[in-house]
């Protein structure tokens, strides 16, 4: 992988995986701050979102404007393969390591 | 879904817009209100409110924003070229397509900018004068301010002994001296050359920038008979050949040439071919084959000094001491010389000078003319913007249409500038043609006196011509082009389009009434002028200056002229003065009073007993004064103004012992009726006459009427049986005239400019007539069938045009009243003003003129056959 996957980006990812079909701004802010109780703007999830749209590893489209949201459309997003690809890679580094561990990383 | 407060805050979603600018961000904005709608139900509202700042701001500041402007920009940039050009074509197009729309501007931007670029040129041109002298900045020299029976004037040559203190006193400043004598025939191999050049010593390559290509730079000016010449003039006399050690035959002598210097790249205040040095001009002098230069001022002829010192402190304190003790050595001659310095660009720019070693430009300096200049420009813009917008009516559907598919406002203003500078660039050329046609009339009207030899249009005149076309297309273009961009697009597509915006046609009214109204106080100006140089002509000053010659005294015996000049046939009188009535330079004197230490400040003049009666100035109370007047008193006349300002202090005919006037109690004999012994400018001051023979400049010869150039010549031969000067002739008419000279270059300047100001205006008005009966030949048309008569149309259509004329003149003849009043009275204490004639006739003319560019316009609308007009589509 030429460029490295930062934890952000691969939270955001793995949301909109989890989403499926409706992985729209809001939702995947509100999924994030919910499940990994952290801080983050509007404006972050958008920066984070574009620079995967730069790296290709994800696709959108729009939705049908709905009378919600001021009748604005949504941006729905989708994972590439590449992106399944990085999210591979990643996830088997981490269980390499893992399994290499010398230390009990066991918590009781 | 509960939704207690409605839609996010306004404000913020402005913001947001604001820096958005036109990529699409629909979708987080989407986000952004289901996000305030989710707070709203979580929290309270103004939380909410707070929030949606909060996320707005994030967006604002975010990446995701940044690269979809980048984005959108990119996707726009391909196209801008493409664009540009079509706006070109089309503009180009358009041109061609409306040709009175274009002649008419063309020709009035022509003219508007002939002036500025004339000025943008000129100064380009004087700007770089001097621009090879490495020290520019350093460089001064010493002029001299001279107080004399003719008044005050400054002059650039001053007495070349000057640079001799400075040399010895501050031997750390580079001086030199400069003669600019060196002219004449040069024999050289048979041949007869013209040379003109200086005089002067070897500091002068110090000073100046001077490159000596061959022959020695310290001794090169050091001997007599030496001499420099420029490359060109060397080649001239040589050719190819080398000229060092070489000698050519001039007026002063053989000189050699032991120098060539490189000729100098662009223009200087100093023209020369040639330095010989000033040791030639020495012994020629010591041999007193030219006149001697002593610390008299009347032996100073073509005589400068430069000198090269950054700080001027310690010449100009030299100079003050200097000042006294060289005007004490003038006593004999009653004359005041004040020496001053004076930098490198005050030389060019600086207050006119008499005597000037080269040209120099005081008039660049002044913003009256950049003010006259602008008020060229102006109207021909104003042309532009009127005729612009009244084609609105076939250009806006076009504009419409544009909008329509998708083209942005500031597309819109681009598209009309760049039209606004292709016509502007095709004028400059036209402009171009009229400066070549006006340039040496009115460099000469501007800097009279200063001879500009050659004024170039190169690559740089070019390209400030090209920025005047620029800022001329800004000025005119921006305010159609913001016009069409707020043309609403539906309306303007529509067939039935009518000029809704009435801001369109409020600013068209106002320009022309602009334009109307300066054409107006042009004429003013020009007609006020000229009559009040009629009315400074016929002035009744209080003398008789009829047949009166003047003829200052010169070398000769003010009593021999007396004498020898009465006794020619034809000489009525002669009688002597010390000043010339009705002009400058009458001498201020005070008279004294002893025992309060009071002084009165009067205008003195000496004259002769006959001179009064002969100028016809009359004697109202008490005698003439008389030669034989007793020695232990000043027997004066005074006139009416000095009783009435001193009157109560100094009595009548009794002896006074209190005031004294040169050391001698005063009695005032006689009072003589007022008249203007200074020019009409000033009032009449208080004025002292006294017999004094030794204060007589000039005589005044009073003629009869007939063959007076048989007198004249009678008289100079006389003349020169006493005098070895040659008598210097002219009536005192013309004296009286010269002292009001400034008129005429007004009167020209302003008529010049006025005449510009009156084509652009009428050029406009007539297109602004051609296009409203355009835009109305139907209306026209059916009026005509209906029966209307030729003359009943005439005034239809031109009745709103005959409005803005007569407004043009209520709004411009109470201002040019009031500016040409002031104007005329700070010119001239005596002075008619304007008057109800001096109005009415520049209102009649503009009337007229105007007039007769909407009736025949007009006219030749309501001649055409009403069924062709109606037949159209």
């Amino acid at each position: 992988m030429k460029e490295h996957l930062g934890e952000l980006e691969e939270l955001v990812l793995l949301t909109i995986a989890y989403l499926g079909d409706d992985a729209y701004g809001v939702n995947i802010l509100e999924e994030l701050k919910t499940r990994s109780k952290r801080k983050l703007t509007i404006g972050g999830l958008h920066s984070t979102i574009t620079r995967l749209d730069e790296k290709g590893l994800l696709v959108s489209y729009l939705g049908e404007p709905t009378k919600s949201r001021g009748g604005r459309r949504k941006r729905y997003f989708e994972l590439t393969d590449a992106a399944k690809v990085a999210l591979n890679q990643s996830k088997s580094l981490r269980d390499q390591l893992w399994s290499l561990s010398k230390v009990n990383l066991s918590i009781q | 879904m509960k939704n207690t407060s409605g839609s996010p805050p306004k404000l913020a979603q402005k913001l947001l817009e604001l820096f958005t600018g036109n990529c699409m961000i629909e979708d987080i904005c989407g986000d952004l209100h289901e996000t305030y709608e989710l707070d709203l139900n979580r929290m309270h509202p103004t939380k909410a409110k707070l929030r949606f700042w909060i996320n707005s701001l994030s967006i604002i500041f975010s990446y995701a924003l940044k690269k979809r402007k980048n984005t959108y920009q990119m996707s726009q940039s391909p196209n801008t070229w493409a664009i540009l050009k079509s706006y070109f074509t089309v503009g180009v197009r358009n041109l061609a397509k409306n040709k009175t729309f274009s002649i008419l501007n063309m020709v009035g931007l022509s003219a508007g900018m002939s002036v500025s670029l004339l000025v943008v040129i000129l100064l380009v041109n004087v700007w770089d004068f001097d621009n090879f002298q490495q020290n520019r900045d350093q460089i001064h020299r010493i002029t001299t301010r001279v107080t004399d029976v003719y008044g005050k004037v400054n002059y650039a040559t001053t007495l070349p002994s000057l640079a001799d203190q400075i040399d010895q006193k501050l031997p750390h400043i580079p001086v030199t001296k400069i003669n600019t004598g060196l002219r004449g025939i040069v024999n050289h191999q048979g041949r007869e050359l013209e040379l003109t050049g200086y005089f002067t010593d070897p500091q002068f390559l110090d000073v100046f920038t001077h490159q000596l290509i061959s022959g020695a730079a310290g001794e090169a000016l050091e001997k007599p008979n030496t001499i420099i010449l420029t490359q060109k003039a060397a080649n001239r006399f040589f050719g190819a050949a080398d000229p060092i050690k070489k000698i050519i035959h001039t007026d002063f002598g053989d000189l050699l040439v032991v120098g060539v210097l490189a000729d100098v790249k662009g223009n200087s205040h100093m023209n020369f071919e040639a330095l010989a040095s000033y040791a030639t001009l020495d012994q020629l002098r010591a041999k007193n084959a030219l006149e001697k230069v002593n610390n008299n001022w009347s032996s100073v002829g073509e005589e400068y000094v430069y000198f090269l010192s950054e700080e001027t402190n310690e010449v100009d304190h030299l100079l003050a001491n200097q000042s006294e003790a060289i005007t004490k050595l003038q006593e004999d001659q009653d004359i005041q010389l004040q020496f001053a310095t004076q930098g490198m660009q005050d030389i060019i720019f600086g207050s006119a000078v008499a005597r000037p070693i080269g040209p120099s430009f005081p008039i660049l300096n002044s913003v009256l003319l950049l003010v006259l200049t602008l008020l060229i420009l102006l109207p021909a813009c104003f042309n532009y913007i009127n005729l612009s917008i009244a084609r609105a009516l076939k250009r806006g559907k076009e504009v419409g249409l544009r909008k329509i598919v998708g083209s942005g406002r500031s597309q819109t203003v681009i598209q009309f500038l760049i039209e606004a500078l292709i016509i502007c660039s095709i004028s400059v050329i036209g402009a171009m043609v009229v400066v070549w046609l006006i340039k040496d009339d009115f460099i000469s009207m501007l800097a009279s006196g200063s001879s500009l030899n050659n004024i170039t249009i190169g690559i740089e005149g070019f390209i400030f011509a090209m920025i005047l076309a620029l800022f001329t297309a800004l000025l005119a273009g921006l305010a159609p082009a913001l016009y069409f961009s707020r043309l609403k697009p539906l309306q303007a597509i529509k067939s039935g389009f009518k000029q809704k915006s009435r801001s369109g046609i409020g600013l068209s009214k106002a320009l022309i009434v602009f334009q109307f109204a300066l054409t107006l106080g042009f004429l003013i100006g020009v007609f006020s002028m000229m009559r009040q140089y009629q009315y400074t002509l016929t002035f009744d000053m209080g003398f008789d200056r009829t047949n009166a010659l003047v003829i200052p005294v010169l070398d000769a015996d003010p009593y021999i002229i007396n004498s020898e000049l009465s006794s020619v046939e034809g000489v009525n009188r002669v009688s002597m003065s010390s000043h010339i009535p009705g002009t400058n330079g009458a001498s201020t004197i005070f008279i004294n009073n002893k025992t309060t230490e009071d002084s009165l400040s009067v205008v003195h003049m000496a004259v002769d007993e006959d001179y009064l009666s002969s100028l016809d100035i009359k004697i109202t109370r008490g005698q003439n004064i008389s030669s034989n007047a007793p020695a232990s008193e000043s027997h004066v006349l005074v006139n009416e103004q000095f009783i009435k300002d001193f009157g109560s202090q100094i009595e009548f005919e009794s002896r006074d012992h209190h005031w004294v006037l040169e050391g001698k109690p005063i009695r005032i004999i006689g009072v003589v009726e007022n008249f203007n012994v200074s020019p009409l400018r000033e009032e009449i001051p208080p004025l002292i006459i006294q017999y004094d023979p030794n204060k007589f400049r000039f005589a005044t010869v009073t003629l009869g009427t007939e063959n007076i150039p048989m007198v004249l010549t009678a008289m100079e031969d006389r003349w020169d049986s006493f005098s070895k000067l040659p008598m210097e002739s002219k009536f005192l008419d013309y004296h009286v005239e010269e002292a009001m000279n400034g008129y005429q270059i007004a009167i020209k300047v302003l008529g010049f400019q006025g005449l510009l100001v009156i084509v652009i205006s009428c050029l406009g008005l007539l297109g602004m007539v051609v296009f409203t009966t355009e835009n109305r030949i139907k209306e026209i048309g059916i009026r005509k069938v209906m029966g209307a008569s030729e003359k009943s149309l005439i005034w239809t259509i031109g009745k709103s045009f005959f409005q803005l004329l007569l407004i043009a003149a209520a709004v411009g003849s109470p201002i040019a009243y009031f500016l040409f009043n002031i104007m005329l009275s700070n010119m001239q204490f005596y002075s008619k003003g304007v008057g109800l004639i001096e109005l009415l006739v520049p209102i009649l003319t503009m009337l007229l003129i105007g007039g007769a560019t909407v009736v025949l316009q007009t006219r030749s609308v309501a001649k055409l056959n009403p069924s062709e007009n109606l037949r159209i589509e």
